[in-house]
């Protein structure tokens, strides 16, 4: 066949070796029962330090950032790679993700030249952790309903109030902090965004103990804390805009697909399967796997061409949070009875158990399920909205 | 990566479209239906005049793009003819073979079978080919072009898997159409049909229904498109092509009866598009296997060959 097709759908020579590239990095950095990066354990934090070095070493660590700010100029499949692969591998950049992803990106779009400085060379080197205080105890699917208040007292910003389910708040050093410094005729008016350290007097962190496990979840409490105005991101009272924009970073979602496809990998062969009805559900997973992939794909791509709209954002991420349920229960199921007791001399199947746990969670975090189905619907009979 | 589809076959399947709304678009097939002796008439003319049936899909990109996104502009109005059928008859056998049915195990049945002249029927469990002689019409409402049939002597110089492939892969091109329809239909519907002083669209429950459906078909076209690619680029597995025929039955039962339940009552009519795509998908959907069998056909695939994708599935049978 010709060489220059109008449809190819590979990803590109560079992104496949960026692929073997980290594969190779990985296998020599992770320890071979590493499963999750959430924990306040040293010698998982030791790892995390290794692998976020070394990427930076080697200039993957922003990868997806402009040039001007450290990026390394790669394609956007190189981008998908990179995602790909580190959540393939239990994200072991750790709490990294978010600066790099959406943090760092959003300060390059609003933040001052003094927060620039500040802020950015910490993310590119991977030495500021951060943490997102958006929820709140009254404020889940309803964010613009939140009510941590931020007053202005003799040039200083007082903050009083509480977030929760805030995950890393107990190793960040940052957080990137809604809060309500007025009302106004919407509830989204009188947000603004602070960028908050997190050993300021009058933060108060308490883990909750979750099914996934530790660091995942905690509550946040502000007691009379005092910032000053170089705290403020972007315009008082305009946190909403600033909002829109951490998801519009958010919206290529985790590419949770990645993860299952290796699951589903290490169980090619697994006794379970001579058994025709699991062998029946295996195949069934692959084919969602594969779907959930291509959808993400195109979210990509159309993103690139700014074309990308609400519909396609959130099919794509229906598809990957429903195969991550699908394929987490699978696993465990095919697995038996003692794979509920984790067996670190196993491998990746000797960890499903926590595959399984932490899959609960893909429906309900960064959006639960109910909302992305609004979002499909919505689009698809009221019209499409295009990410601004 | 390029996703789009190459412009000529994107512009030809707007002229297929054109030409089957001009003629009644799924009216078609209710006429068909009414009387079968009538399919050659209502729908061959038209296709002669697109030069649809002289089309190879296994030609050069725009032509094999232009033959899939045709399929799917003929299944969007559930065209009563076996033009799948007809297109995966490779060019050299196409004056000796006149349409490829599939099939698993024994059959009694096959749609269009009266139609087609010298048809055969390709066994996908045995991969071989046998001559199909047509017997009485045996019409039934979710198998509206059904004729009896005597599968005779294997006919030689058929490469199974090629057709087979083929096949599926067109099957899956009609099955996108069809399904497209019926989601605009129930998209449509949600947005002008009032109860309870507003759009039913405005419902939670029907925006649930509106978001899985459009879910299905989404990723019903991705994967299309993906095995396309794969076919042309000689890379496909016969567990790519099952892997496409489960995930066209599953959307196929996802969109109709999501479909179905946002219409209400009214998409039950005959007079209503839904129902007769409804009906007349079936066949497709069950032929050669349906959603179990595929997926036991898949299944051992699989098992067999291994699966493509970013963490590869080695083959272990
Ligand atoms: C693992 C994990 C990590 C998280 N990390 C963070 C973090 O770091 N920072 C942070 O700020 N937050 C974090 N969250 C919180 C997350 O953003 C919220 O859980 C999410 O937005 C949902 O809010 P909620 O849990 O209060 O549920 P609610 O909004 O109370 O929803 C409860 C149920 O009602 C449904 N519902 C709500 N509104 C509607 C509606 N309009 N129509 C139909 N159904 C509706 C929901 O879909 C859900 O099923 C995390 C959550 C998880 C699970």
């Amino acid at each position: 066949m010709p060489e220059e097709t109008s449809v190819d759908l590979r990803l590109g020579t560079r992104a496949d070796a960026l692929r073997v590239r980290l594969r190779a990095l990985l296998a020599e950095l992770l320890p071979d029962d590493w499963t999750t990066s959430f924990s306040p354990d040293p010698a998982v934090q030791s790892v995390v330090t290794r692998v976020v070095e070394r990427l930076a070493e080697e200039q993957l660590l922003t990868l997806s950032w402009p040039e001007e700010y450290g990026g390394a100029g790669t394609d956007i499949w190189q981008q998908a790679v990179l995602r790909e692969e580190m959540w393939a591998h239990f994200e072991p950049r750790g709490p990294q993700y978010m600066g790099l992803n959406w943090v760092g990106p959003v300060i390059m779009e609003v933040g001052t030249p003094e927060q620039k400085a500040l802020h950015l060379p910490a993310i590119s080197s991977g030495q500021a952790v951060w943490c997102q205080g958006f929820s709140e105890p009254g404020a889940g699917s309803d964010l613009a309903s939140l009510q941590l208040g931020a007053e202005l007292h003799d040039g200083e910003w007082v903050l009083n109030g509480q977030k929760i389910w805030t995950s890393y708040a107990g190793l960040a050093q940052w957080c990137f902090l809604a809060a309500r410094t007025g009302r106004g005729a919407a509830k989204h008016d009188g947000i603004t965004i602070f960028l908050v350290p997190m050993d300021s007097p009058g933060i108060r962190v308490v883990p909750i103990e979750s099914i996934m496990g530790e660091q995942h979840l905690n509550e946040v409490f502000f007691d009379d804390v005092r910032i000053g105005p170089e705290a403020v991101l972007g315009e008082v009272g305009r946190g909403w805009d600033v909002i829109r924009r951490v998801m519009k970073h958010e919206r290529i979602g985790i590419s949770r697909y990645a993860r299952d496809e290796r699951v589903l990998a290490a169980l090619a062969g697994h006794p379970s399967l001579a058994e025709p009805a699991a062998l029946h559900e295996y195949a069934r997973a692959l084919v969602h796997a594969r779907v959930a992939r291509l959808l993400n794909y195109r979210a990509v791509a159309l993103n690139d061409a700014g074309r990308l709209t609400d519909r396609e954002a959130s099919i794509a991420r229906l598809a990957s949070i429903q195969l991550d349920q699908e394929v987490a229960a699978l696993a465990l199921d095919l697995s038996g009875a003692d794979a509920l007791v984790p067996d670190p001399s196993a491998g990746l199947l000797g960890h499903v158990e926590d595959v399984f746990r932490y899959a609960r969670s893909a429906t309900i975090a960064s959006g639960t399920i109910e909302v992305q189905r609004m979002l499909v619907a919505r689009s698809s009979i009221e019209g499409d909205r295009r990410a601004s | 990566m390029r996703r789009d589809w190459p412009q000529a076959a994107v512009a030809y399947e707007e002229s297929v479209t054109r030409a089957f709304d001009a003629l009644g678009g799924v009216d078609l097939a209710r006429a068909a239906e009414a009387d079968r002796t009538r399919r050659e008439a209502l729908a061959a003319p038209a296709l002669d005049r697109l030069d649809l049936r002289g089309l190879d899909p296994w030609g050069e990109e725009d032509e094999s793009a232009a033959v899939m996104l045709a399929v799917r502009a003929a299944g969007a109005v559930v065209l009563p003819w076996p033009l799948a059928h007809e297109l995966a008859v490779p060019a050299d056998l196409r004056g000796d073979v006149g349409g490829v049915h599939l099939t698993s195990g024994d059959v009694e049945r096959l749609d269009h079978a009266d139609l087609l002249r010298d048809a055969v029927a390709v066994d996908l469990d045995r991969g071989v080919a046998r001559r199909v002689t047509a017997g009485a019409p045996r019409p039934a409402p979710l198998d509206p072009f059904a004729s009896g049939v005597v599968l005779g002597p294997e006919v030689p110089g058929v490469d199974a898997a090629r057709v087979t492939a083929m096949r599926m892969l067109l099957d899956a091109f009609w099955v996108t159409g069809a399904l497209a329809t019926a989601a605009d239909l129930a998209v449509t519907h949600a947005r002008d049909r009032q109860q309870f002083g507003k759009p039913i669209g405005k419902f939670g429950e029907i925006r649930w229904r509106v978001a899985d459906l459009s879910l299905a078909l989404d990723g019903l076209e991705e994967l299309a498109l993906h095995a396309w690619w794969l076919v042309r680029r000689g890379e496909a597995r016969s567990a790519d092509l099952l892997a496409l025929r489960v995930q066209m039955i599953e959307a196929a039962n996802t969109v109709l009866a999501n479909g179905h339940q946002v219409m209400g009552a009214m998409g039950l009519c005959e007079e209503h598009d839904l129902t007769v795509i409804d009906r007349h998908l079936q066949s497709v959907l069950h032929r050669p296997a349906g959603r179990i069998a595929s997926t036991g056909l898949l299944a051992r695939a699989v098992a067999a060959e291994g699966f493509d994708g970013v963490y590869p599935v080695a083959a272990w049978r």
